[in-house]
C-alpha cells in the first residue's frame, strides 16, 4: 500500500502531539506503526540505539525527520505514520533543528524500503510551502487534504 | 566538466545514512555537482539529499558523476572515494 493510502486508511496521523524530547516524538510516532502491527516495538528500540550510534541521520531537512531503522530490526511490512508536534523538539541536528513533522515508516526489506518508503516519504517535503501547511494544520481532514495533492508520478 | 562513472556497491544503497554522507561531502564544494543513473536515466543534485533519495539509488545501479565548475577536479575525486568506501 502506498504511503497516502496506508496513512488514510490506517489512521496513522496525529496532530500537535506534546512531547518533551525527541525520544518522545519518535515513540509517539512508531507506536503508531506498532499498534498496526507493521512493526514490532523492538523497531523503535533500534532508532533510539541508532541516533546514538550515527547521529540523527534521519533529519531530512528544517523541521521534518524520517524515523526509521533496518528492516531486519523489527519492520514486519511497509507503514507509514505522520506526526506533527505541537511544540519541536531538537534532535541535535545543528542544521536542521528543531523538528516539527516526522514521518516514521518501515518496510520488509532495504529495496523496498529505498525505492518504495523512502522515496515517496522524500517527495512530500520537496515543497517548502507544502511543510508549513502540513505544520499549521489544525485537522486530521485538512492533512488528508494536502496529501492527496501530492504528486507522486515522477517516481514511476 | 569531469566525469566519473561508478558502481555502487554498499549493501543498502545510498539509503538515507550513507546518501546524507556524500551530500555532505558535496555540499564542501562550489562546483555543480550531479549524478545520473545510468539504467532509467534519473538524475538529482548531489548537494541536496532530497534530491538524491528520490531517485532511489541502490546496490549494482551504474551511475555517472558530473561535476561542473572552478573546483570540479578535487570534488570528482573526493565523491569517488566517499562513494566507492561506503559499507553499510
Amino acid at each position: 500500500m502506498n504511503l497516502v493510502d496506508f496513512l488514510i486508511e490506517k489512521e496513522t496521523i496525529k496532530l500537535r502531539v506534546a512531547v518533551r524530547n525527541w525520544k518522545q516524538a519518535v515513540g509517539s510516532g512508531v507506536k503508531l506503526l506498532i499498534d498496526q502491527g507493521v512493526a514490532e516495538p523492538r523497531y523503535y528500540q533500534a532508532i533510539i540505539k541508532s541516533v546514538k550510534k550515527n547521529g540523527p541521520y534521519f533529519v531530512l531537512m528544517p523541521r521534518v525527520a524520517l524515523p526509521h531503522a533496518r528492516p531486519e530490526e523489527g519492520a514486519v511490512s511497509q507503514g507509514f505514520s505522520l506526526i506533527t508536534l505541537k511544540k519541536p523538539v531538537a534532535f541535535g541536528s545543528a542544521e536542521n533543528d528543531p523538528v516539527s513533522i516526522l514521518l516514521s515508516f518501515c518496510a520488509k526489506d532495504a529495496t523496498a524500503q529505498l525505492e518504495g518508503a523512502l522515496a515517496q516519504a522524500v517527495t512530500i517535503f520537496e515543497d517548502e510551502n507544502r511543510i508549513d501547511n502540513m505544520i499549521n494544520c489544525a485537522t486530521v481532514q485538512e492533512m488528508i487534504d494536502i496529501l492527496k495533492r501530492v504528486d507522486f508520478s515522477e517516481l514511476e | 566538466m569531469i566525469k566519473k562513472e561508478l558502481i555502487i556497491t554498499n549493501k543498502t544503497g545510498l539509503h538515507m545514512r550513507p546518501a546524507h554522507h556524500v551530500v555532505q561531502e558535496a555540499k564542501k564544494y562550489t562546483c555543480d555537482i550531479r549524478l545520473i543513473k545510468k539504467n532509467d536515466k534519473k538524475s538529482a543534485n548531489l548537494k541536496s539529499l532530497v534530491s538524491l533519495l528520490k531517485i532511489s539509488v541502490s546496490q549494482n545501479t551504474e551511475v555517472e558523476i558530473i561535476c561542473e565548475g572552478e573546483d570540479e577536479k578535487n570534488a570528482a575525486t573526493a565523491l569517488e572515494k566517499v562513494i566507492s568506501s561506503l559499507v553499510d
